[in-house]
């Protein structure tokens, strides 16, 4: 990772992933970024940043109970903007047998072409719910489709639980100025 | 029947639904706290007003975001329209799009692929 001074933007938050943190940092980035990048790739990286964020507020196995009573997912998130690239990192505890099922699912979804992605995109679209999805089953397949860039995911063990890292990147324009 | 008027907030879409004329709108960003609790009222009125009402349907959508269940849910209903559709009923769906917003027109062609009622791509 290069000196923080190399980064054009560079954001981190270890906390609750809370539907209010969502809405709070959705309207943080709009403000920060919106001078940065064109806005096409401003776009690409508030769908990539809100699937990545809900992803670990729902999954996290790590929960905590907020005053209204709802739980979320506890984890952190980078956001670095080089002249190049956008990087958006996640990490979050998981448990051994997500481990395996999202190491299958990324590794599948990674091999896959246009064509395929686009063929798994519309079969899931139709399909039922997967019974442990609660974002339809499409939000990796469509970062993939829209980055053109592969998931990168690995693991850590902590005690029991296992810590999963994961990285998605967009290629940026980045605006003269 | 009575219309279904939503209100329009940061994550979820504004609601106008008329039965009375059959226009439907659905706008603005779509990323809820929960998904299925915002759109069952949604496909709960639409499949309603196809079984009592039976009249036309004009869809407008006017989105700026989607997320990926989100998505889902648009798919489900545009499914739903379809199906009345081949049972007879006059549908129409009217997908609009900023002209530089490439993501959601890719979204509208992509459905418009599995759709064979009258679906129209419009440059706000």
């Amino acid at each position: 990772m290069a000196e923080l001074s190399t980064y054009k933007y560079f954001y981190e938050y270890e906390g609750v992933f809370s539907h209010q943190y969502l809405l709070d940092i959705n309207e943080k980035f709009e403000k920060d970024l919106i001078s940065f990048v064109e806005h096409k790739v401003f776009k690409l990286f508030f769908f990539c940043v809100n699937e990545m964020i809900q992803n670990v507020g729902f999954y996290s196995a790590e929960k905590r109970l907020m005053e209204d009573s709802k739980e979320f997912g506890y984890g952190s998130i980078k956001v670095i903007l080089t002249e190049n690239t956008f990087e958006i990192l996640t990490t979050n505890l998981i448990s051994e047998e997500q481990q395996d099922k999202i190491t299958e699912k990324i590794n599948k979804l990674n091999s896959l072409n246009a064509d395929e992605l686009k063929g798994l995109y519309k079969e899931k679209l139709r399909s039922d719910q997967e019974f442990d999805s609660k974002g339809g089953g499409i939000g990796f397949i469509e970062i993939i489709r829209k980055t053109k860039n592969p998931i990168a995911i690995n693991f850590e063990k902590t005690n029991n639980l296992i810590k999963l890292n994961m990285k998605v990147v967009i290629n940026v324009g980045v605006q003269n100025g | 029947m009575d219309n279904l008027i939503l209100a329009k907030t940061k994550s979820t879409l504004g609601v106008n639904f008329n039965a009375s004329s059959g226009e439907c709108v659905l706008e603005g960003s779509s990323f809820p706290e929960n998904t299925s609790d915002f759109f069952k009222p949604v496909t709960d009125w639409l499949i309603k007003y196809m079984l009592e009402v039976t009249g036309k349907v004009t869809l407008n959508l006017k989105f700026d975001y989607l997320n990926s269940s989100s998505i889902k849910f648009i798919s489900d209903i545009a499914d739903r329209l379809q199906s009345y559709h081949n049972a007879g009923a006059e549908v129409e769906l009217k997908w609009y799009y900023d002209e530089n917003d490439e993501d959601i027109l890719e979204m509208g062609q992509e459905l418009k692929e599995d759709i064979n009622f009258p679906f129209n791509l419009i440059m706000k």
